[in-house]
């Protein structure tokens, strides 16, 4: 079966602020990949280079070597990221909007008819408790409500690949809750969701599959239950050990 | 209503009494200040020249250009176009016009005027040609997107649309002579408006009491159209007394505004018509170095002479 | 195109909601109607000078909506960061530049359209005459112009820091090009070589905006543009819309998302 996401060998530099200034690796040579149905969750300290490859994958940043692929397309080309959906940390949308306007917006853009879009952006609100605030305006939101509308966007356009930046960050625990219910319910209907969380107990209730990344390599990467066993630690201890904490956690 | 937002109701309600408290309190700190500052500024003064100051002048300048602009149907030079002088052409054809009147009285023929108005025009349309050849493909294309063939205004309504700037001009800068003359010398001789253009003329030489332009084009007002020649000689005795006074050595260059010109012409011909022979030939001799119709003038001299010695020498 | 189109709708509904259009067509309704009211030596049938306040209005006006509008377009996508959700869909940088383009100049374009309406009704009951084809090529002119406007300034927005130096800039060398750029080869003239030379390669480099300003056309009854000048006029201005607009693509092709 074709992998959903594939990296190979892929390396991102950013160059230094000047000639003097170091040009600094995010990601380096990293392989990687997801099949469909899997739901695998990124893992790694800040500036592990976490975001360095989402930010690849979607085609915001050019690799600076190697290869990234979705549904064995060239991240670079913006059909590629036809049959995805994508929630970023913050909430990042326009104001002037209201959530209808927002989806029948992203909707449009992905050449949705408009009889089935209409039909989506209901399903979508229904999906995350909007249709109430449906025709306000995006800036009159709490942080919640826009992070609901954010994920409503994210499904949109029924995404076969949901790519999610810390889903979780923000919300209360009846919302992230139901953003752990969203993701096992997508799980269910055979989606494939790549995320990236710092929230250790989520990632190992919903996950099939976890990659841990640290100073821009992917240190282990491996099945929940498999790394456990293999380890003899939990989830978190096994993050810390990669990243370097294993003497504290010794002492 | 829960609590915190019976709060933040409240918050509201002080802040908007504290609001019109501090509202209040500075009305009447300003009320006061403003009435002295008012005060100051009473007088003469429009708000317009406590607002704009000297800046009045450069718009004055600028509307007269406009106007100068709207006589010639938008085709005007620019300043690298090196337009011929800083009086504009609109003012060049008004003086051809003006000098054409010198040896007959305004109004009697008023045909042959418009025909000398229209040589002058003639010869300016030759000289404005300023655009000259285009230098390149991209000024000859250019040519089609702004005016760039002479043309006057000819049709009353058409010479009416210059009034607006130049009334605009003159109560931007009420120190200029020529915006009332000029401003008149429309009014009357085009559209005739009379009435407004003897009130606006007044409205000028009340602000300019030194103004000689101002009293000459009132006196041609008297005299063309009033038809009241004894005031219309009146005052242009006073002009030519007060331009004499304004220049006890008259340089080449005062000469050359043909005000002292025009009025030597027009006094003379009023002495000649009241019978003062002595005193219209004299004035023609001084007349005659200035006018470039020297022939013209010698001529009626010489009218002038032969008249007095026609006169019986007194018993 | 569908996504170019879906940008685009989406920009002219964030212009039309920001409502800055109603307060300037307001205020030079206004004004316009406030100066057309003076009567002059008891005659108020003069009708050039209130079209050349009209036009001069509607023009500052558009100059400002436009340059405004064209200014704030990539930066706000970047620093409200909105730019990630969006390319995150297919979406290519070149049509969402595209899309911002065409949104600004629909949007300018209705703002003319209402204030070439409002103009020509004003000449019109004044005047009584209609040269229609005159006041169509004067707004179609109007209207290239501001392409090319908006995508110099779309150009600005990713070369200048801030968007209110881009603005000021853009204004200025707008201003500089409409006043200057048809008299450069005469100044070129009365320069010294090689400075003679390098002034006249400008005349022929920088757009001649000139060229879509036909106010004093209509405002003294001028003949109307042969139409082969103006379709010639018309094809100059796309030619330099879509040279900013590739340049602006070469640049944001290779820029951070992020500010």
């Amino acid at each position: 079966m074709e992998p959903i996401i594939e990296f190979q060998n892929l390396r991102v530099e950013y160059p230094g602020a000047d000639r003097r200034t170091a040009v600094k690796v995010a990601v380096d040579g990293l392989n990687l990949a997801i099949q469909p149905g899997e739901v695998f969750g990124f893992l790694g300290p800040n500036g592990a280079g976490k975001t360095s490859t989402m930010n690849v994958l979607l085609g915001f940043v050019p690799p600076t070597g190697g290869m990234a692929r979705l549904f064995g397309n060239d991240v670079s080309l913006p059909i590629s990221r036809q049959r995805i959906g994508y929630l970023p940390e913050m909430t990042y949308y326009y104001k002037f909007l209201s959530a209808e306007e927002l989806l029948r917006f992203y909707g449009k853009i992905f050449g949705i008819p408009s009889a089935v879009l209409e039909k989506r952006i209901d399903d979508v609100l229904k999906l995350v408790e909007m249709q109430d605030a449906r025709k306000k305006l995006i800036k009159t939101y709490s942080k919640g409500m826009q992070q609901r509308v954010g994920l409503a966007q994210a499904l949109i356009n029924n995404p076969d690949l949901l790519i999610l930046d810390e889903p979780t960050s923000g919300l209360d625990p009846v919302g992230r809750m139901k953003v752990r219910e969203i993701i096992q319910r997508l799980k269910h209907e055979g989606k494939t969701v790549f995320f990236s969380s710092h929230e250790l107990g989520e990632v190992e209730t919903v996950c099939d599959r976890v990659g841990i990344m640290h100073q821009g390599k992917l240190r282990v990467e491996g099945k929940v239950a498999d790394l456990v066993q293999e380890h003899g630690l939990n989830l978190e201890h096994i993050f810390l050990k990669m990243i370097g904490y294993q003497h504290s956690l010794a002492a | 209503m829960n609590s915190s937002e019976d709060h933040v109701a409240a918050r509201v309600r002080f802040g908007l009494l504290v609001g019109v408290f501090a509202c209040a309190t500075a009305a009447s700190w300003v009320q006061p200040r403003l009435e002295v500052l008012s005060s100051s500024y009473s007088g003469n003064r429009s708000v317009s020249e406590v607002i704009l100051g000297d800046f009045r002048q450069l718009m004055a300048n600028q509307f007269m250009l406009k106007a100068d602009e709207y006589f010639h149907s938008g085709y005007y030079p620019s300043i690298f176009d090196q337009p011929k002088n800083k009086s504009g052409v609109m003012s060049e054809e008004i003086r051809a016009d003006e000098r054409s009147a010198f040896s007959k009285p305004e109004g009697k023929d008023d045909h042959h005027g418009h025909d000398d108005h229209h040589e002058g025009v003639h010869e300016e349309h030759e000289e404005a040609d300023f655009l000259g050849k285009p230098r390149d493909f991209i000024e000859a294309f250019g040519r089609h997107f702004f005016a760039s063939t002479h043309s006057h205004l000819e049709s009353e309504q058409e010479i009416k649309e210059l009034l607006p700037w130049l009334k605009l001009a003159a109560e931007m800068d009420s120190t200029r002579p020529d915006a009332f003359v000029l401003t008149s010398y429309w009014l009357r001789k085009e559209l005739r408006k009379v009435d407004e253009a003897e009130a606006f003329l007044r409205q000028g030489w009340r602000i300019n009491p030194n103004s000689v332009e101002i009293m000459l084009e009132l006196a041609k007002l008297l005299e063309a159209d009033r038809k009241d020649e004894e005031r219309a000689h009146n005052l242009y005795e006073a002009a030519l007394t007060k331009w004499m006074r304004q220049h006890p050595h008259p340089t080449e260059a005062d000469y050359e505004d043909t005000i002292v010109e025009q009025l030597l012409g027009r006094i003379a011909r009023i002495e000649e018509k009241k019978g003062n022979y002595v005193r219209a030939e004299l004035l023609l001799g001084k007349l005659l170095p200035l006018s470039p119709a020297k022939s013209e003038i010698s001529e009626q001299i010489a009218a002038l002479r032969a008249k007095i010695k026609a006169i019986p020498a007194p018993k | 195109m569908n996504v170019v189109f879906c940008i685009s709708a989406l920009v002219v509904k964030e212009l039309y909601r920001r409502k800055d259009f109603y307060v300037v067509f307001v205020l030079t309704a206004l004004i316009t109607l406030m100066m057309g009211s003076i009567s002059f030596f008891n005659d108020s049938s003069m009708a050039r000078y209130l079209k050349e306040l009209c036009l001069f209005l509607v023009w500052v006006s558009l100059l400002f909506i436009s340059v405004g509008a064209a200014a704030r377009q990539l930066p706000a996508e970047r620093e409200q960061r909105t730019i990630f959700p969006l390319l995150a869909k297919p979406v290519s940088r070149w049509q969402l530049i595209f899309g911002k383009f065409l949104g600004c100049w629909w949007s300018t374009g209705l703002a003319l359209m209402s204030f070439y309406v409002f103009f020509v009704i004003l000449s019109g009951t004044r005047e009584h005459e209609w040269p229609l084809a005159s006041y169509l090529q004067a707004a179609t002119l109007h209207w290239v112009l501001l392409g090319i406007i908006i995508a110099m300034v779309m150009l600005g927005s990713l070369v200048f820091a801030a968007p209110s130096s881009n603005a000021t800039i853009s204004v200025v060398s707008i201003v500089g090009l409409m006043f200057l750029a048809r008299y450069l080869n005469k100044i070129a003239l009365q320069q010294p070589e090689p400075l003679s030379s390098l002034i006249y390669a400008l005349y022929f480099i920088i757009p001649h905006l000139e060229f879509f300003d036909v106010r004093d056309l209509i405002i003294h009854h001028r003949a109307a543009i042969p139409w082969w000048a103006w379709s010639v006029a018309v094809v100059y201005g796309l030619a330099y819309v879509a040279m900013f607009l590739g340049a602006t693509w070469l640049i944001f092709r290779k820029k951070r998302l992020s500010t």
